[in-house]
């Protein structure tokens, strides 16, 4: 079996395409794990005591269960609840949830990190709760937070292949259409791949060269 | 009594392996023409006739993988499965890169409708003109057949198989369903859905003026073109002798659906006739 | 729930055997990143960013359609095994090597100043400090890992995930078949969540416990 040059050339235009809304629901999805992640980790440290335990389990469920399967249970299943929504939003729904899980772990890591003399420090300077929070918790926790963030940020993007499973017309399934055409995968598998190196390996030395200077500015 | 010597006809190497370590029959799990028990055993109209015309060869190991459709063709052409069992059509496109073996059955496809709804469509021209949304199986003709009748891509959304299309037309995702009526209401009746499901007069959709018929034959790989062969030869026998109908007829397949079949070769149809 | 019961040996073993493999591969690598050799560290390099860089479906398909183009035929489960593993092996080298590099200099130092070899210095220093910062997050990859056989039903394995579908398109209940798979898939990885613990206790048994009970990360060992 050769490669045929031709061929990854005319499937070019279309894997593109299907990129642009890998990066779409990516952005999206992200968009809503960081406000779901941050919502989160708020909730298990500070929130009412009655919910604290339950979204800590609920996030262990989340993290513990594979996002193809919540994919599929928010695709068909919460129409049957009256609630349905386009593959794509859905897609960007499943990405959110699953990966604000993993986020609210990043965030409560990060507000953990700052040292209670700074809590205590707000405390004798009389900060309102809400002073407190933003002027010196929250600050010293993003630069905590950075690089998983843009860990996740990366996963996400690569995770985001499954989407193609519940029909959103995202890279892979561009890459399987094409194939769908000719039976050929060699070509929209490897370029497919391709791509998405291509994006994820110079985003992850990015997040790398972040985290080195956050190190060293510490 | 002397012999007749006959001139030996070699055994096709597909063949002499089949019958020596078994065969990797590969299937799309699209009830009733091939069905995946929950245990592992694999049944349906195509499988079952596999079986039985390639019991009649000789062969008497046989093994299953379950593949979506549209993965079917490239893992018969990466060597995952010998054959492809399910019914899949026989088209010009796809005799380019596979060997089919005669049809073994015709089907007649069907726009599915959520009942009650007021979408009535007999033809892809319909859905184009009325500006509805449909499902499609991912890898089936349909979606090219749809597209050539003016029905615009964002408009076709592509389900890896019919239960998951028909949840689709549940929920509203799609306002029809296009695939083979058989297939259709087997999985409606499966899933308890007869009820809210509407079917279209069973059609033969008509491509570029011409009647595509649709014709389901078991699926080889270019270099077992004899294995193909022969396999048609003696699969043309359980079809006159009626033995091929016995096997599939538990499987919702018509008496008609396996006569217009034997009427027709694998060579025409690839040929576009 | 009852139905999905006979696909979980399935699952665990799939798992298990890419966890074997990816171990393998994670130890090999990761100490292979180290290596005073430029064009070591390069090639092992390589396999790490290729492997993490790439989704893990495009991996699954890639060696279930694309690899027999190359003459190399696995079977299905080979070939799920294998994707699986070279992918949760690149994280875990890279998990080796972080752990490796966060043990004190100053414990290498000594064990050299101590006239021990290589290995005795890998063995009896390096690697039961290394250890128990391992351990956590080699459990969160083999969670992962487990998570990421369900990808395998789409290339005709039949684990879990393929079983619930098999039994969907049987039944129409999705909401039942799917709310049973993420339960099972949940116990199965609060069980491995369960080993892992038990694994970091053991290793980190001989690190004396701080004054708060907790046992020290290497950071904290008294230089």
């Amino acid at each position: 079996m050769s490669w045929d040059w031709r061929y990854a050339w005319e499937i070019v235009p279309a894997l593109l395409t299907g990129l642009r809304t890998t990066l779409v629901a990516t952005s999206l999805g992200f968009a809503l794990a960081l406000v779901v992640g941050l919502g989160w980790a708020l909730l298990r440290r500070s929130g009412p005591p009655l919910l604290r335990l339950p979204a800590t389990a609920l996030a262990l469920f989340v993290r513990g269960t594979p996002l193809l399967v919540q994919l599929f249970f928010l695709f068909y299943v919460l129409p049957g609840y009256g609630l349905t929504l386009s593959a794509l939003a859905t897609g960007v729904l499943g990405l959110g949830l699953h990966f604000g899980a993993y986020l609210s772990e990043v965030f409560r890591a990060g507000i953990e990190s700052v040292p209670r003399a700074q809590w205590e420090a707000a405390g004798a300077l009389s900060y309102t709760r809400r002073r407190t929070w933003t002027a010196v918790v929250l600050p010293q926790t993003v630069r905590h937070v950075l690089p998983g963030l843009g860990n996740y940020l990366i996963s996400m993007f690569k995770d985001s292949a499954l989407l193609s499973i519940i029909t959103v017309t995202e890279l892979v399934f561009a890459a399987r259409s094409a194939a769908g055409q000719t039976f050929r995968y060699l070509e929209p598998v490897t370029m497919t791949g391709a791509i998405f190196f291509l994006v994820s390996y110079p985003t992850s030395l990015g997040v790398r060269a972040l985290q080195s200077r956050l190190d060293l500015a510490s | 009594m002397a012999e007749v010597p006959v001139a030996a006809v070699p055994v096709a190497p597909g063949l002499a392996k089949a019958r020596a370590s078994g065969i990797i029959l590969g299937f799309s799990g699209g009830a009733p023409f091939s069905i995946l028990q929950p245990d592992g055993t694999f049944s349906g109209a195509g499988p079952e006739l596999a079986r039985g015309v390639l019991t009649a060869m000789g062969v008497s190991k046989f093994e299953g993988l379950r593949i979506d459709f549209s993965g079917l063709i490239p893992a018969l052409l990466a060597g995952r499965i010998d054959m492809i069992v399910s019914a899949t059509n026989i088209t010009p496109a796809r005799c380019e890169q596979v060997s089919f073996a005669d049809p073994f059955l015709v089907t007649l496809n069907s726009f599915a409708t959520r009942a009650g709804s007021s979408v009535v469509v007999s033809r892809f021209e319909d859905i184009a003109t009325q500006g509805l949304s449909l499902g499609v199986i991912a890898g089936a003709v349909d979606a090219a057949q749809a597209a050539k009748a003016g029905v615009p891509q964002d408009k076709i959304t592509a389900f890896p198989d019919v239960t998951s299309a028909l949840s689709g037309l549940r929920d509203k995702r799609v306002d029809a369903v296009i695939a083979s009526i058989i297939m259709l209401r087997y999985t409606a009746r499966q899933t308890d859905s007869l009820d809210a499901i509407e079917f279209s007069p069973a059609f033969t959709p008509v491509v570029d003026g011409k009647p595509a018929v649709a014709a389901a034959g078991m699926v080889f790989r270019k270099d077992d073109q004899d294995f193909a062969r022969s396999f048609s030869e003696v699969q043309a026998t359980l079809m006159s002798t009626r033995e091929a109908l016995r096997i599939m007829a538990p499987f919702d397949v018509t008496p008609e659906s396996v006569d217009e079949a034997s009427k027709l070769r694998a060579e025409q149809l690839c040929a576009g006739g | 729930m009852e139905e999905l019961l006979p696909a979980v040996p399935i699952t665990l073993w799939v798992t298990g055997a890419s966890a074997v493999l990816a171990t393998v591969l994670a130890l090999g690598a990761g100490a292979l990143r180290l290596s005073s050799s430029r064009a070591v560290r390069a090639l092992s390099g390589a396999y790490v960013e290729v492997f993490r860089g790439t989704s893990a479906l495009v991996q699954v398909f890639w060696f279930f359609f694309v690899l027999p183009l190359f003459g190399l035929s696995l079977t299905p489960d080979q070939a799920g095994i294998a994707a699986l593993s070279l992918n949760i092996g690149a994280y875990g080298a890279e998990v080796v090597r972080g752990s490796i590099l966060a043990v004190p200099r100053i414990q290498w130092e000594a064990a050299v100043a101590l006239n021990m070899t290589a290995w005795q210095r890998l063995r009896r220093v390096v690697v039961p400090q290394a250890l128990p910062l391992m351990i956590p997050q080699a459990g969160n990859l083999a969670v992962s890992l487990l998570k990421a056989t369900s990808l395998l039903s789409l290339v005709t394995i039949s684990e879990l995930t393929s079983r619930a579908q098999a039994i969907r398109e049987r039944t129409g209940n999705e909401a039942a078949v799917y709310g049973a798979l993420l339960l099972m898939y949940f116990i199965l990885s609060l069980g491995i969540g369960g080993v892992a613990s038990g694994l970091e206790r053991r290793a980190s048994r001989h690190l004396p416990k701080l004054r708060s009970g907790r046992k020290p990360t290497p950071l904290e060992l008294p230089a």
